[in-house]
């Protein structure tokens, strides 16, 4: 979400603290982490650990852990860096500025905050003010000037205004009286702190151990009264509807700003402080809140600790509030009222006593927060009524330091209505609000829920009806309905009643065997029947027939109140119900009318009795009843209309449905929808086929590039298609042809939603449209977009295994000069190809990565490569189950990384990639509160140190996995001139220090024998292999200087690097040396008196062999320039006495050395 | 010099106010300084035995009596309190008087 110029800065002024210690104002702070305020020293100087932090309003006790520097130092100033870091000691919420990058360039301009008395108010208050950066100030502070920065200001956060990064900590003023402004301490310091203190930001959360609430608290009571009320399902389907907890089935979500996995949702109220949930009609979102309740209710309740040891609820740390949206706007009180009027609605005579609002004004127990649990925004039907909520809900989601989260549940609103939730939000804090959509069921889901529904409703039979129903949902081909749960329960209902008669095919059909089932054929209803003639029969025959009818009209009676609800926001009452009886028939005299109806409305369960009238008990019942209104006054144009700005509703479809039922031909309809309001010709039936023939093309050439009216007239289609229309054959097969076209209009398929929507719409035209030929027909069109005819193809082969499809998308991926979309035939290939296709797709994919030139190209077959692994690998054996594809991607990526011709940017790339892509195995996702890490951008990445270090972590990530390619990797890394002999040997050292000594040595002993180096690089490299295989490096190194055909300079460094291993075996090889006569005089003299002299220490020797390298080269000319003449035979002269008196005791005293190295 | 009014520590938990001399304008700007006179009274301890030092080691025949009179005016220094000598009759926060009397 981007960064709002003002909200930016306002969130730096908000994480401003005060830091008090005994009743005195110390200074300011600011939360610099999740739990972490950091502040000056001199603010806690001679201070106790224990502080006290006043953050808008609240005090937190604070605890000093780090004071850097310990004691004042010797100045008139504070000890350099002067920071201390604070932890807070309970968990808040509150926001995090984000710190600068450290090597950033200073603004001009800054705005720093803290506290002080120096304000017009009373007592301490804050403080801004804009400070112009003068310049550095010594090396570590920042230099400002222009405002008076005032005693107590030192800690506070300096931020840029434009970003809200913090540039600095206010630490000292050059005169509190007038505006010259002062010091600050540099981020860079504090990133040093940071650095040398990693365990501050380790720590997840304090945990607080939870207090259950004790019975007859007003706590207890709430949560009792919940649990009993919201655990049962949220629709009155049945005279015996199972519990909630005994159906419930648990559903995913998924965000809905990123391609994201789905989660489960007591994960994302870990990661989230607030979370919107989306859903369709009758998708879960109820259920789900109601499981929120009762299943935290329950934890709460637990009676006896030990069987319930979990150390919180489920959900987190919280005390879930169930209300309904409708229910809370019903109020305009201030919010802790409209939540308690609300819930003593909904819970009624549950409670013993009214839920007093002062329950929701401090937090539920110690260490909890409330879940407010708003169910439903969709259903408050009035626009500004919807809109006031929102407005509210969104200022209490961007308020900080409260002990309120949310739960929010809508259907999608149009307009971006929902938007209006998160505006500014998630500033500053990228975990306080998440949008995800709740998951349909997928198959294991569905058959969980039958397991669980027919086990409840029949214990005996529950094996045989389970099977049997997923059985006949198969063969109805209906999952794509019931993926819905109320669907699935409604199916479930009507399958449980006859389970030898077949399923209705659409969801018109469920929802109305549901209502005549509720209203008609219940036994129950059946004795309403009886009773109400009983009833009535004292006031004549007039009154029992009228009893008839009423029972009859039952139906049509709901019809009116749920049209009247939906279309005028007019809640259902009685006195509505009875003014329409009244205009409907004669109503006998005497006749009790009121309460009839009242028995006969709620006794069918579609409409429940509410503390402020009544309501229908799901809002997709209200849409299907009105639907029977909105069949009888249909207007086609106008439901194009509708359909075309907005979509089609759960309710448009309903009443398209309904009127078919009333005996309507569709397809003209359903025409003019293909063909897009531009041609409105197009619906008037019976044309001949070559004239709509004529009309398409004209259709294509005239629209072009419409592909949002293509997709929306395929998408609306498809909707009516998957509501489950029966259409003739025929008719079928002509609408189908007219999706074809628009079809070959849509063009943009680059992002994961529209890939989503393509299938989906392809499914749905193969399975509910019987569109095989259809979909075979756009395959081959070369006119449609190859994205699309790739997904055709593939739904054709996971739906029909068709290998006509397989072999297009064969051709699609391999023949010559292959465009773009060849990548995307591979990809589908390898997940719906035979094994060979997966095998060959994955090697094609690879060399792509390895070796494709454009960035797009190759990252995005890194991407898909990706995908075709396994989604878990797990096991620390990561070699056992690490497949084909995992190695080929490592190792395409890897080739990628180490390869010198490419450019540093360009290498970078593939590493961020990499790292994205590759997981170490075992890794698990860690399960606790997310705490976020400091927020630093990056240093240069594209510094070859940098590279290098990650490309050699990059060989040791996969190493397991794909040993030949990091071998490969590790000789080419060797050869790269591009990094220097110092960063390789940085990179060798990564490798050894997680232990692949074999790559290490390797790449070491490559460069050792590299004859483009000099000698003392050659060395070195050898000096570096010693620290973890001192016999290889020493053997070598002895090797080289005692070759008398090697190279008389790198003999030497060679020597100078033994030295410095080993002494011991240095004084051995030194006597070599010294004793070789082919090398310069002054060189073996120097050699034999330092290494024959024990009280040299051995880095010295080193170091003075090394320096005399370079007289080593020019030693024959020197030996003719007279100034040095003299020193050289001087030299010699004692060379003369070293070797000869020396050697010997060289060797014997190599002991003795040793025994040196062995004290030192 | 500016001098200011600030806490000063003179027993567990109990306080005086006292003029401090400040040596510029400036400084740390935290809003509380610890001070406390204990840190200040070292000056007296120095003052006294560089007296009687003076007058025992340096004097031929050694007086009777001796007396000493200073004032001492409060700074802060490396964020402590600290003394400062000052004129006895002038602005001194603290006159110090010190006497021996000598029987030998």
């Amino acid at each position: 979400m981007a960064v709002r110029f003002g909200v930016a800065l306002e969130m730096g002024r908000r994480s401003t603290v005060q830091v008090w210690s005994g009743g005195a104002h110390l200074g300011s702070g600011f939360f610099a982490a999740d739990g972490v305020v950091l502040t000056c020293a001199h603010v806690v100087w001679q201070q106790p650990d224990r502080v006290l932090l006043r953050w808008e309003g609240h005090e937190l006790p604070g605890e000093v852990v780090v004071r850097a520097p310990g004691e004042f130092g010797a100045g008139s100033f504070y000890g350099f860096p002067d920071l201390a870091v604070i932890r807070v000691g309970v968990a808040i919420d509150h926001p995090v500025p984000w710190l600068a990058e450290p090597g950033a360039k200073v603004p001009r301009r800054l705005v720093a905050y803290g506290f002080t008395a120096a304000t017009p108010d009373p007592g301490i208050g804050v403080e801004g003010v804009e400070l112009w950066v003068g310049g550095r100030s010594g090396a570590r502070y920042l230099n400002v000037t222009n405002a008076e920065i005032h005693r107590g200001m030192s800690g506070g956060p300096v931020l840029d205004p434009a970003t809200g990064q913090v540039y600095g900590v206010v630490k000292g003023s050059r005169d509190y009286a007038t505006p010259r402004g002062g010091w600050l301490i540099r981020t860079a310091a504090v990133q040093d702190l940071f650095d040398e203190h990693p365990e501050l930001f380790r720590t997840t959360a304090p945990t607080v151990s939870l207090l259950r609430p004790d019975p007859g608290t007003p706590l207890y009571q709430l949560l009792a009264a919940q649990h009993r009320v919201v655990d049962r399902l949220p629709y009155g389907l049945d005279d015996r509807p199972p519990p909630l907890s005994s159906v419930y089935v648990r559903q995913h979500t998924r965000r809905t700003d990123e391609d994201a996995e789905p989660a489960a949702v007591p994960d994302v109220l870990r990661r989230n402080r607030n979370v919107l949930v989306l859903g369709g009609p009758g998708s879960g979102k109820s259920t789900l809140v109601q499981h929120l309740a009762v299943d935290t209710a329950a934890w709460w309740l637990a009676a006896d600790p030990d069987t319930d040891r979990a150390a919180a609820p489920k959900a987190g740390p919280v005390v879930a509030v169930r209300l309904s949206a409708a229910g809370l706007v019903r109020t305009r009180a201030p919010f802790p009222v409209a939540v308690s009027q609300a819930v003593t609605a909904e819970l009624g005579m549950h409670l013993d006593s009214a839920i007093e609002p002062a329950l929701f004004e401090a937090p539920p127990a110690p260490g909890a927060s409330w879940l407010y649990l708003i169910d439903g925004v969709d259903e408050v039907l009035a626009a500004a009524e919807r809109s006031r909520l929102l407005a509210v809900l969104h200022d209490r989601l961007a308020e900080f330091g409260t002990d309120a989260r949310f739960l929010i549940t809508s259907r999608v609103l149009p307009d971006g209505e929902l938007d209006a939730l998160a505006d500014g939000v998630a500033t500053g804090a990228a975990d306080r609000y998440g949008e995800y959509v709740l998951d349909p069921f997928d198959r294991p889901g569905l058959a969980a829920f039958a397991r669980h529904w027919f086990a409840w409703r029949t214990p005996d039979r529950a094996e045989a009806l389970s099977a049997g129903f997923l059985a006949e949902v198969r063969r109805a081909r209906l999952f794509s309905l019931v993926q819905v749960p109320l669907l699935a329960t409604i199916a479930a209902i009507v399958y449980e009643r006859d389970p030898d008669a077949s399923l209705p095919a659409d969801r018109t059909s469920l929802y109305r065997e549901t209502v005549q089932a509720l209203l008609y054929t219940r036994r129950v209803r059946l004795s309403t029947r009886d009773e109400l003639r009983r009833t009535l029969g004292p006031f004549g025959p007039a009154a029992e027939s009228f009893a008839d009818w009423l029972f009859d009209h039952t139906e049509a009676c709901l019809e009116q109140l749920a049209h009247r609800w939906l279309e005028r926001a007019e809640a259902p009452t009685i006195e509505q119900a009875q003014a329409w009886v009244h205009e409907a028939t004669e109503v006998p005299a005497g006749v009790p009318l009121a309460s009839l109806l009242r028995e006969l409305l709620l006794g069918s369960g579609l409409l429940v009795a509410q503390r402020n009238g009544l309501a229908f008990s799901h809002q997709s019942f209200a849409e299907y009843l009105a639907a029977g209104h909105a069949a009888r006054h249909f207007d086609p144009t106008a439901w194009l209309a509708d359909i075309d700005a907005l979509g089609p509703s759960s309710r448009d479809l309903f009443g398209l449905a309904r009127w078919i039922q009333l005996g309507n031909d569709p397809v003209p309809l359903l025409r003019r929808l293909l063909l897009g309001r531009r041609f409105g010709l197009g619906g008037r039936s019976g044309g001949e086929p070559w004239a709509r023939r004529i009309t398409l093309d004209a259709v294509e050439l005239v629209s072009g590039g419409g592909t949002v009216g293509a997709w929306a007239a395929v998408g609306n289609f498809c909707a009516v298609l998957r509501d489950g229309i029966a259409l003739p054959d025929a008719d079928r097969r002509e609408l189908l042809e007219l999706v074809r076209p628009n079809l070959r209009r849509i063009r943009r398929l680059d992002d994961e939603v529209s890939l989503a929507r393509l299938r989906d719409v392809l499914r749905v035209l193969l399975v509910r449209g019987g569109g095989g030929w259809c979909l075979e027909a756009v395959m081959h069109d070369p006119r449609t977009a190859l994205v699309t005819r790739i997904e055709a193809a593939r739904t054709l082969v996971e739906q029909r295994d068709s290998e006509p499809a397989r072999r297009l998308l064969r051709e699609l991926a391999y023949r010559p000069r292959a465009t773009e979309g060849r990548l995307w035939a591979m990809r589908t290939l390898a997940a719906v190809g035979t094994d060979r296709d997966r095998r060959y797709a994955a090697f094609r994919l690879g060399q792509v990565v390895s070796t494709g030139d454009n960035g797009a190209t190759w990252m995005r077959a890194a991407r898909l490569l990706a995908e075709l692994l396994p989604p878990d690998l797990g096991g620390p054996d990561g070699a056992s189950t690490g497949t084909a594809e995992a190695g080929m991607l490592d190792a395409a990526v890897l080739a990628r990384i180490v390869e010198p011709g490419r450019p540093l940017v360009e290498r970078v790339e593939a590493l961020d990639l990499f790292e994205a892509l590759v997981q170490a195995p075992g890794d698990e996702p860690d399960p606790a509160p997310v705490t976020a890490p400091l927020r630093y951008s990056q240093p240069d990445r594209t510094a070859p140190r940098l590279v290098a270090l990650r490309a050699a972590a990059a060989i040791a990530q996969v190493h397991h996995r794909a040993p030949d390619s990091t071998r490969r990797a590790t000789r080419t890394l060797a050869g790269d001139g591009t990094y220097t002999v110092l960063e390789r040997f940085g990179a060798a050292r990564v490798l050894a220090g997680v232990g692949l000594d074999e790559l290490a040595a390797e790449l070491l002993l490559r460069l050792a024998h590299d004859p483009r180096l000099p000698g003392v690089q050659r060395a070195e490299a050898l000096w570096h292999l010693g620290r973890f295989a001192p016999g290889a490096a020493r053997d070598r190194l002895v090797g080289w200087i005692t070759a008398p055909a090697a190279d008389p300079g790198l003999r030497a460094d060679a020597l100078a690097t033994l030295a410095s291993l080993d002494g011991a075996a240095a004084r051995d090889a030194a006597a070599v040396l010294a004793g070789d006569a082919r090398l310069a005089w002054s060189f073996r003299a120097a050699a034999a008196q330092l290494l024959a002299d024990p009280a040299v220490p051995r880095p010295r020797a080193a170091r003075a062999l090394r320096a005399l390298d370079d007289r080593l080269g020019t030693s024959r000319g020197a030996d003719r320039i007279g100034a040095r003449r003299k020193d050289e035979e001087f030299g010699a002269r004692r060379a003369a006495g070293s070797i000869g008196t020396r050697l010997g005791d060289g060797r014997a005293g190599s002991r003795h050395g040793h025994h040196d190295e062995g004290n030192s | 010099m500016q001098s200011r009014i600030e806490q000063v520590e003179v027993g567990p938990g109990e306080t005086i106010e006292a003029e401090i001399r400040v040596a510029d304008a400036g400084g740390d700007a935290t809003a509380f300084n610890r001070l406390d006179l204990a840190d200040a009274t070292e000056s007296i301890h120095r003052i006294g035995s560089w007296v009687y030092r003076t007058v025992h080691d340096g004097l031929p025949r050694r007086p009777q009596k001796v007396g000493v009179e200073f004032g001492l005016k409060f700074a802060i220094k490396s964020g402590k309190l600290t003394s400062v000598l000052a004129e006895a009759s002038g602005e001194a926060s603290l006159v110090v008087r010190l006497e021996w009397e000598h029987d030998g």
